[in-house]
């Protein structure tokens, strides 16, 4: 045991979050890499960051100064190295705070979803690692003292206090001693998988939420949250032999409910329901793709005229009745499916069952030009007529 | 001491479950009505073994 690693410092007494004097400036950013038990840098680094966020980083500095008392030399926690996931909670943190106070600019209500996300993925992974903020299986746990020194349990079901170096008692101590000074509520525990597989979660979700509100990419709700599915099953499968996570049983369960609810609606309300006509009147209007999910889906392209050209239009519907009117001068390419329902090519050739093809190719007026229809219906009747 | 790490048959099984659904959504999922047909199959068999897996594992242990 070194000169500073006094048992007042590791758990006798409760943690506080005070100004050391030996930090850098005022002992602001020493104090809370303590109070965190991370290294003091990183902590310097995130208000450095701040500061270009319109000078949050000083006000928040000053702020800390003012509001946090002064602690006597010597006092603080060693500080412990930060781990991977930690960093990304330290990182996932400071853009969650900095995106509030205006980093960005995506809409208010996606910046603060953003943020949101951010902040609590943010405190999960950093909390998993401090034990200040663990997922609800931390709570759940029993909290045991720390084994002696190669007794550890390794059956996987006990909580496996992770014992840092630093917090274990001296060997030389006697039993008595080491009993006081390490009490059970100050032990670390395990690292919670819930905290870390949640954290993580909540991460990529401010990214894929940040990334398509900003239009950077497009990300359907169901691949966003098959990914969280896959995510989540991955912990489990890990703590299925790391000593458990109950709580990701019903993130899961919700996540699985929620893939199916998207996978049903997407195909359906994200490309309307109703009645919907388009009427490109030339060439410059013609959409390669036009969709419906709900209803009528008239596409009339008798208007354009392809001059030559050869040009390809994918049209689909979810349920109901679609007709596409094509040129009458023009060659067509017709590939069409239908999951369940009736398809008619402009020949009057037809198709009528459950996951049924249709492939046409209609000659045209030499010069016309050729127009190559996807068609895809997935319940109902696909019609395509010349007009 | 020396004792082999214990398997919880419950979260591995929901875990591969929950993996797979998602993983094949991911891979083959489409945006037509009958892809979440398909889905909803995947999800009660992947889902309904993992219980039948969990519960015969408990009776057994």
């Amino acid at each position: 045991m070194n000169e500073t690693d006094t048992p007042e410092m590791h758990g006798s007494s409760p943690k506080r979050l005070v100004r050391t004097p030996d930090g850098k400036i005022a002992g602001v950013a020493a104090g809370i890499g303590h109070y965190l038990g991370i290294d003091p840098t990183i902590v310097r680094i995130a208000f450095l960051v701040l500061v270009f966020a319109g000078g949050v980083g000083i006000l928040l500095y000053l702020a800390c100064w003012l509001l946090m008392p002064k602690g006597e030399a010597g006092s603080a926690r060693p500080a412990t190295p930060v781990d991977t996931w930690t960093a990304v909670g330290i990182v996932g943190l400071i853009a969650g705070v900095g995106l509030l106070v205006g980093w960005h600019g995506i809409g208010d209500l996606g910046r603060v979803a953003v943020a949101v996300a951010l902040v609590v993925g943010g405190v999960l992974l950093i909390g998993r690692r401090t034990g200040d903020a663990g997922g609800p299986d931390d709570s759940a746990r029993p909290v045991t003292p720390a084994p002696p020194p190669g007794d550890a349990p390794t059956d996987g079901e006990g909580p496996e206090p992770d014992v840092e170096p630093a917090d274990a008692p001296a060997a030389d101590e006697p039993t008595a001693i080491r009993t006081e000074a390490a009490p059970a509520a100050s032990v670390p525990r395990r690292a919670p998988m819930t905290a870390l597989v949640l954290g993580l979660l909540a991460v990529a979700l401010a990214a894929l939420l940040g990334g398509v509100l900003d239009g950077r990419f497009d990300v359907t709700w169901s691949a966003a949250l098959a990914g969280g599915l896959v995510v989540v099953g991955a912990g489990l499968v890990v703590a299925s032999v790391t000593g458990g996570a109950p709580w990701l049983f019903p993130v899961g369960a919700v996540l699985a409910v929620a893939l199916l609810a998207a996978a049903v609606v997407e195909p359906l309300d994200d490309r309307g329901i109703g009645s919907q006509d388009y009427v490109p009147a030339a060439f410059s209007d013609l959409a390669t793709e036009y969709r419906h999910g709900i209803g009528e889906l008239v596409v009339d392209l008798a208007a354009v005229r392809l001059d030559g050209a050869t040009r390809s239009v994918d049209v689909r519907l979810g349920i109901g009745r679609l007709e596409v009117i094509v040129p009458d001068d023009v060659a067509v390419e017709l590939d069409g499916h239908v999951g369940m329902g009736r398809l008619e090519g402009p020949d009057g050739s037809e198709t009528e069952g459950v996951g049924h093809d249709l492939s046409i190719d209609l000659d045209g007026t030499p010069g016309a030009g050729t127009i190559r229809l996807d068609l895809d219906v997935g319940i109902g009747e696909g019609v395509v007529t010349r007009g | 001491m020396g004792e082999k790490r214990s398997v919880r048959p419950g979260h591995l099984l929901f875990g591969l479950a929950f993996a797979a659904i998602g993983a094949a959504w991911l891979i083959a999922g489409g945006d037509s009505i009958l892809d979440a047909a398909w889905l909803v199959a995947l999800t009660a068999l992947a889902l309904g073994v993992a219980t039948l897996g969990a519960v015969v594992a408990w009776l057994v242990r």
